[in-house]
């Protein structure tokens, strides 16, 4: 059976955002020539990571090539979730103090596909990145 | 863009139908409802669903997630029980968000396939869940949103590729109600048609005109007022605030020390939109050292602004920062604003330029070989890789440029040592043979004349040689009329004391004829020849030795004795660094040089041929 390449990277705020980010690059490195999408794949992650710091303080992402040729990023947290901002989070110029700033809308700019589900309990993003 | 069409067909009558669309448009969303209260056909059902018709009015610009739970929370819901699916789409994001609980049938229509919207089970009034989840998904160009109440059969779902080629997309949702509505239930269905902003079909199809169809309340667009700040009602009112840019543009606008600060540092770089900016922005801030958090952060609203705008972005460098200006719409300026914050972004009004100010770890020294490196490799639009391929290569040109130079230095030196060793030697004879001349007291007037100059001649005749081969390698040379009868024989002349030394016999005939040309360069390559027969005769000990020189019209002919050249070598005697001469007394460069002064310099032709006994050069002038 063809083993696609795989990367689970474990969120918290005792691990370095910059840690994350090179894991990922490395990663994306690994799975695609293509130095834009790598810049692409390597920034969504730190907005995952650093939506997951945020907004809960611990989470899991985890990468995985899909066939035909896509890397499906998921990150989940059991945080207290953004459902009062939903809407809010989704439009640019929100944001928090301290925060990378792009947020939500340039994960929408720069993934295929996005789905995003937010409740009291937690947090699910999908994205999609073409290869 | 959305063009929306809906239908909604009651189970018996109106007033007891208890399904629901409501499409609210405001100028910046589109508001979508779809709700089916139970008990249809019931006049409490029908009146409970109008009640939240009209909440969604009065309460469209809530955000969904207070819609729906207002909606959640009516009394009158506990009655009869409700599924309701409250959605937005922003007109300026490509995002469904929305919140679902019950059965409802929501799908969006993509290339062909089927993408099921996340719904959760329940009933509001009667079974909530315990938590309400959001939702929201990416719109892509061209989807196709279904969203309709379980009166509508799911085969709707095996319908749909068809039902997309309908032309009037606002009969489309009239045709699935018509096609796929159970007979023993309400039945609505909303239908959307989803196309990015700029594209080409963004036009606004309303629903057409339909006893049928439901009442659609028009809300008119609530319009935001500018020039305040707003902050969204919520609990965490602290975290997020939606900024208010104007005071700050204010500020900034009266500011002129930035413009001054920029005005005072060089623009090291202007880069413009190309589908590599994002390569050549990474290049640039992996130099200056930037986190990397940072350097996706400027990297993505740099392109995203590029993009949008087409305009250059400026680089600056001073002491600890780096600063980035480019034009920028206000609304867009608002936008960016927020991400980098008050301490780093800038904006002026008048001249819609924005400033971004990024501090660094270390200052840059404009100046350095490294930034001028960086320089030259964004503007030639190449990666670093290709970059450093480009520099090697530039790098072996320089190389072989200065061998080429050292080599020419060589031949240069070369052809002066082989053109001074004769005078050398005459002057060095000239010199031993004044002892001889005293002892045998013949030194007198005459004789010291004839010395000085007989010397200053073969002197000033090594002097024109360096003159002379200095010029061969230059290209601003003047021509000159002169005699080839007279360049020859001052050449002779010249070399008389070698000629007589080595019995060579020298004749010269040749008529008056005047050649335009450089007189110096014409003299080393007669003197070239007549050295070469020289050591030619001393190397090959020929007895009788005899030059002939025959020059008629611009033809020069030099035919020797001096036993020839190897016929397997003489192919090769004008390539440089080739000699036919015993160790040391050949360079190689004397017929390369005088192929090449007069084949390039002067536009002639000098060919070898063979005869008995010996060689014949022809210089041909005139050719």
């Amino acid at each position: 059976m063809l083993e696609m390449p795989y990367l689970n990277l474990i969120v918290d705020k005792n691990i370095s955002i910059d840690g994350i980010i090179s894991r990922a690059e490395h990663f994306a490195k690994s799975i695609t020539d293509d130095e834009i999408k790598t810049t692409e794949i390597t920034t969504i992650i730190s907005e995952l990571a650093y939506n997951i710091i945020k907004y809960s303080s611990e989470g899991v992402i985890t990468l995985s090539v899909d066939l035909p040729n896509s890397l499906l990023i998921i990150a989940e947290d059991n945080g207290p979730g953004f459902v009062n901002d939903f809407e809010a989070a989704m439009q640019d110029g929100y944001s928090s103090s301290g925060s990378l700033g792009l947020g939500i809308p340039s994960l929408i700019r720069m993934c295929d596909d996005l789905d995003i589900t937010t409740s009291s309990s937690g947090t699910k993003l999908t994205c999609v990145k073409e290869l | 863009m959305l063009h929306v069409g809906q239908f909604c067909q009651p189970f018996n009558q109106k007033s007891g139908c208890g399904d629901f669309i409501i499409h609210v448009e405001e100028n910046e969303n589109h508001l979508l409802v779809v709700g089916d209260v139970g008990g249809h056909g019931l006049r409490i059902a029908g009146m409970i669903a109008d009640e939240i018709q009209d909440v969604v009015i009065q309460n469209a610009s809530l955000p969904i997630t207070r819609l729906f739970s207002m909606i959640s929370k009516l009394p009158s819901l506990k009655k009869q029980g409700l599924a309701l699916f409250v959605g937005r789409i922003k007109k300026n994001i490509p995002m469904l968000s929305y919140q679902c609980v019950g059965n409802l049938q929501l799908i969006i229509c993509r290339n062909e396939s089927v993408i099921q919207l996340k719904r959760q089970e329940g009933l509001l009034g009667l079974l909530p869940p315990d938590t309400i989840l959001s939702n929201a998904t990416k719109l892509k160009h061209n989807d196709y949103i279904f969203l309709s109440t379980d009166g509508v059969k799911s085969a709707i779902k095996n319908a749909i590729a068809s039902l997309t080629s309908i032309d009037d997309e606002k009969l489309i949702a009239k045709k699935i109600v018509e096609d796929y509505g159970t007979p023993n239930d309400d039945a609505a269905c909303l239908f959307a048609k989803y196309s990015m902003p700029g594209t080409i079909d963004s036009v606004i199809n309303y629903p057409s005109e339909n006893k049928e169809i439901l009442p659609i309340k028009v809300i008119k667009p609530v319009i935001a007022e500018s020039g305040r700040s707003i902050r969204l009602e919520q609990e965490n009112a602290q975290k997020v605030v939606v900024q208010d840019l104007d005071f700050i543009f204010k500020n900034y606008s009266k500011n002129s020390s930035l413009d001054n600060e920029l005005i005072k540092s060089e623009c090291f770089l202007t880069l413009h939109y190309s589908p590599l900016i994002d390569r050549r922005l990474n290049d640039i801030f992996d130099f200056l050292d930037l986190s990397k958090k940072l350097k996706c952060k400027l990297i993505t609203v740099l392109i995203e602004v590029a993009r949008d705008f087409d305009m250059e972005i400026r680089l600056y460098l001073k002491g600890n920062y780096l600063y980035l200006q480019f034009s920028l719409e206000e609304n867009m300026a608002k936008k960016i604003f927020p991400i980098f914050g008050k301490g780093a972004f800038f904006y002026r009004q008048d001249s819609k330029q924005c400033v971004i100010q990024v501090r660094l770890e270390e200052s840059v020294d404009t100046s350095s070989k490294e930034l001028e490196n960086i320089r030259e490799m964004v503007q030639f639009g190449l990666d670093k890789k290709s970059y450093s391929n480009f520099k090697d290569h530039q790098k072996k040109d320089k190389l072989i440029s200065q061998q080429a130079k050292l080599a020419s230095m060589g031949e240069m030196i070369g052809a002066i040592a082989h053109q001074w060793r004769q005078p050398i030697n005459e002057i060095a004879i000239r010199i031993q043979k004044v002892k001889y001349m005293y002892k045998h007291q013949k030194v007198d007037e005459a004789y010291i004349d004839d010395f000085v100059s007989s010397n200053l001649k073969t002197i000033n005749f090594m002097s024109k040689t360096i003159d002379d081969f200095r010029n061969f390698f230059r290209t601003d040379k003047e021509k000159e009329l002169f005699k080839i009868s007279e360049a020859i024989q001052s050449v002779i002349s010249m070399q008389r004391a070698q000629l007589a030394r080595h019995k060579i016999l020298v004749n010269l005939d040749a008529d008056n004829f005047q050649l335009n040309g450089y007189y110096s360069e014409f003299q080393q390559v007669i003197l070239n020849l007549i050295s070469n027969a020289k050591d030619a005769f001393i190397e090959n000990n020929i007895e009788e030795r005899r030059i002939d020189i025959l020059s008629r019209q611009g033809l020069v002919v030099i035919e020797d004795n001096a036993g020839g050249i190897p016929e397997l070598v003489a192919n090769r005697i004008f390539e440089p660094y080739f000699t036919t001469k015993s160790h040391g007394n050949g360079t190689g460069m004397g017929l390369y040089i005088s192929k090449t002064i007069v084949d390039k310099n002067m536009g002639g032709s000098l060919t070898y041929a063979p005869i008995d006994n010996g060689t014949r050069f022809s210089v041909n002038l005139v050719a």
